[in-house]
């Protein structure tokens, strides 16, 4: 990665080498899946090649089909839920390409955090950011839904 | 008309015939008796025939006849009017449309913006 991933902005060079020596690096072949809706989330990803596709599970015509729902790509960061009780997937994700991935796992990030409080709230702030996007774009989409199905059936 | 009311004129038919063969022989001419008392014969048979076919495919009917909230449930499907991968993207592409205009808000957020249209076919 020639730029540090979303995650660690804002983090010195020497934070983001004690970061980046927690995670494990993991190849995710194409089509392949990365973690699945309902499963423990115990390692939060951040990617480092490729693109990931976040999917929901809709019934179309009778049978279950995995309906996508955002892509992320290189620098991005999937899995939060490994940080956020439950602790479980909310969705699935799967490998749109040949997708590199750094796998972090959530005690040794706790771990690490615990003893630079520094670095925490840094890459806390950082994934805030990670998770009000995705907050604030899906209500938008909410919004424009509502809007269409109240045109459709109240107009 | 009710099965029953076509099965006593069926029958009533029938007894005439019945009545012109027997009893008629003294004030008909003879032709006319075994003209007249077959054809209500006939006739009289024909309709009962027809009040009991009546009946009967009625109450076939009524024994096969779903209850009214299965039969809502048992509507065939509508043939698929496009293979299900390409309606699958179709639906990946409206997502992507519509994160790019939610996303399009969020940079300048302003009430036109925020309900712009999109291309997708499945809203369009």
């Amino acid at each position: 990665m020639s730029q540090h991933p979303e995650l660690l902005n804002g983090l010195s060079e020497q934070a983001v080498r004690k970061i980046l020596a927690i995670g494990s690096r993991m190849t995710v072949e194409c089509g392949a899946e990365l973690f699945r809706l309902g499963a423990a989330a115990d390692r939060l990803f951040v990617i480092e090649r490729g693109r990931v596709r976040l999917t929901l599970p809709m019934q179309l015509r009778g049978r279950e089909e995995n309906v996508l729902v955002e892509e992320r790509s290189s620098g991005q960061t999937v899995g939060w839920s490994a940080l956020n009780p439950p602790f479980r997937f909310t969705l699935s994700a799967s490998a749109a390409m040949e997708t590199e991935v750094l796998a972090f796992p959530r005690e040794a990030l706790l771990s690490h955090f615990a003893q630079c409080p520094e670095t925490g709230y840094i890459v806390s702030m950082n994934l805030a950011g990670v998770i009000a996007q995705r907050l604030q774009l899906f209500q938008t989409m909410w919004l424009r839904e509502m809007k269409r199905t109240i045109d459709q059936h109240c107009a | 008309m009710k099965t029953k009311t076509m099965f006593v004129i069926g029958a009533v038919i029938c007894g005439w015939g019945a009545f012109l063969v027997y009893h008629g022989m003294d004030a008909l001419p003879t032709w006319l008796v075994w003209t007249m008392g077959p054809l209500c014969w006939y006739l009289g048979g024909v309709v009962m025939l027809a009040a009991a076919w009546k009946f009967f495919t009625r109450i076939k009917k009524t024994a096969v006849k779903p209850a009214r909230f299965v039969a809502a449930t048992q509507i065939p499907a509508p043939e698929p009017r496009i293979p299900i991968e390409l309606l699958l993207l179709q639906i990946e592409n409206h997502v992507r449309l519509e994160q790019a205009a939610a996303q399009s808000f969020i940079d300048f957020p302003n009430p036109a913006v925020l309900h712009r249209k999109t291309t997708s076919p499945l809203v369009n």
